[in-house]
């Protein structure tokens, strides 16, 4: 087991290398001389941009640039935004509560959503209940979140006035875009629980349950649910790290604070440091997510826990 | 003549600035679906390149494919797109081509995935043994028996596409905002939801209608094959 775990983290510290560089190159190379202009736009002299450059470390070449943030991502230090001057590590750390916060939630709603529907789906095969659940995930695949977004709002805060449509807040603020990004998020986890508990109920041990009287349901919940929903921890660590992306348009549309925001303003700012200390961010967390989910489901499935 | 309910004449009323909601639409429908093309046509190109490279060369270059698109799979398609619109710059064109990037790990991976089945039937064997080269086998024999599922595929593209270049409209990364687009209407129309919601959710119902045809039209190619 801690061979295992070992293996992958070595994996994940390549894979998050690899992806640093890969978006520092590109970003200084293609942008670098575009994001530095608009940068000095507003300077007054030569000499003024000179300094700010040279503080920046912008007069290196980008090779050179490239090691000296390596060596500061080493120390945990992402460097300065370029607009503001604050460390990037200080910025992301400010925001990335609110977003943590609607991405918990969200998942919530997701898995009792994708659980919840994954399991009418397969369970009641046939049956009208099955055919409506089928047809809401792929709703939920479908629907674009801006749109249930903004018919979300329009519907349960300017039509019904039930719920506050923006801001930060309580967990009144959080209901309305934690169920939209939730909604949206929902139909991959039904669509896996479905596969797994159709998959179970074909199992000859599933047979034995039913034929030894137990009903459809009951055979289910005690012997079928355990084997069937081991999918859904991937799926479940899987979607939570696209719902850390998936916030991006959430906090746009709901006007919350949080590391979509701070990436949007970034891009729009060329704000090169912030944009990859995003990047940096969103690869750790997708990573560790990744591995939690392998080992969950070692610990949880004796059957890959044999072979390892 | 701001916020006029819908008439004979502006079928879907006016907007903030008097302008009439309908044309806007039909405006975006064109930037929208055309933006949406250029991507898929992008993210098809380059991930049939580089899918299709993995799947017939094999060997290192199949390893160091693989663990880029890897890699690149573990980013939110749309954090993707975001860090590509910040290499590429803003812009109309250059949101298209990020979308597309951020579409192509996918694709590729997809790709690959098909060719390595393919490469291990037996009329494939046949051919190597009559002695055809690694670009004729792929030419002549893996691409046209894959064009159902690259159609089907693609349509899966178009359809993530249509969503995400939406986003990044919604979210303002995409250029001049004179220039209507679904996503753009709804993001301005949003503040206006009391007065005359039809400026956000018409934007809104053309896209999801758009997402669900081209989806169902991936469907219908899958089951006819």
């Amino acid at each position: 087991m801690a061979w295992f775990i070992l293996r992958r983290l070595i994996s994940i510290c390549l894979s998050a290398f690899l992806a640093i560089t890969l978006s520092f190159l590109l970003l200084h190379l293609v942008q670098g001389d575009s994001a530095e202009a608009s940068l000095f736009q507003s300077a007054a002299s030569d000499d003024v941009l000179e300094r700010r450059r040279e503080a920046l470390g912008l007069d290196l070449p980008v090779l050179a640039q490239y090691g000296r943030y390596l060596r500061q991502l080493s120390n945990g230090d992402l460097g300065k935004s370029w607009f503001g001057g604050q460390s990037v590590a200080l910025l992301i750390g400010q925001q990335v509560g609110p977003t943590i916060s609607l991405a918990s939630s969200a998942t919530v709603v997701a898995i009792v959503l994708g659980v919840g529907l994954g399991i009418l789906s397969a369970a009641k095969t046939g049956c009208w209940v099955s055919h409506v659940s089928r047809v809401m995930t792929g709703a939920s695949l479908a629907l674009p979140v801006i749109f249930t977004g903004v018919v979300f709002v329009w519907v349960f805060s300017v039509l019904l006035g039930w719920l506050p449509a923006t801001g930060q807040g309580g967990f009144r603020h959080l209901i309305l875009p934690a169920s939209v990004v939730g909604i949206s998020a929902g139909g991959g986890i039904a669509r896996a629980v479905d596969a797994g508990i159709s998959d179970i109920l074909r199992q000859p041990f599933m047979r034995t349950a039913l034929a030894k009287g137990l009903s459809r349901w009951r055979a289910l919940s005690r012997h079928g649910f355990r084997v069937g929903l081991l999918p859904v921890v991937d799926v479940v660590a899987l979607e939570f790290g696209y719902l850390l992306g998936g916030t991006v348009i959430t906090e746009s549309l709901f006007a919350r604070q949080g590391i979509g925001r701070v990436l949007v303003t970034a891009v729009l700012n060329k704000d090169i440091p912030v944009v990859l200390g995003v990047v940096v961010l969103s690869v750790v967390l997708y990573s560790l997510l990744n591995l939690f989910a392998d080992v969950t489901h070692t610990w949880l499935d004796p059957r890959i826990r044999m072979t390892l | 003549m701001q916020f006029a309910p819908p008439t004979l004449e502006h079928g879907l009323g006016m907007d903030q600035l008097g302008r009439d909601v309908l044309s806007r639409v039909v405006w975006g429908t064109r930037s929208s679906l055309f933006g949406a093309a250029l991507s898929t046509f992008f993210a098809v190109g380059l991930g049939l390149m580089l899918g299709g490279a993995a799947g017939v060369l094999g060997g290192w270059v199949e390893w160091l494919l693989m663990r880029c698109v890897d890699v690149l799979l573990s980013f939110p398609g749309l954090l993707l797109a975001l860090v590509a619109v910040a290499i590429l710059g803003d812009g109309r064109w250059p949101a298209s081509v990020a979308i597309g990037l951020s579409l192509t790990p996918m694709y590729a991976r997809w790709i690959r995935a098909m060719m390595l089945s393919i490469r291990e039937t037996l009329f494939v064997e046949a051919v190597y043994a009559l002695g055809a080269s690694r670009w004729r086998v792929l030419w002549h024999h893996l691409l046209p028996n894959s064009m159902g599922q690259i159609a089907t595929m693609s349509t899966v593209v178009y359809a993530r596409a249509l969503t995400n270049g939406a986003a990044l409209d919604f979210l303002g990364v995409t250029g001049s905002p004179s220039v209507p687009s679904w996503g753009r209407m709804i993001s301005e129309g949003r503040a206006f939801l009391g007065i005359a919601p039809l400026i956000a959710v018409v934007p809104g119902v053309l896209l999801t209608i758009s997402v669900i045809s081209v989806m169902e039209l991936g469907d219908f190619w899958r089951i006819r094959r």
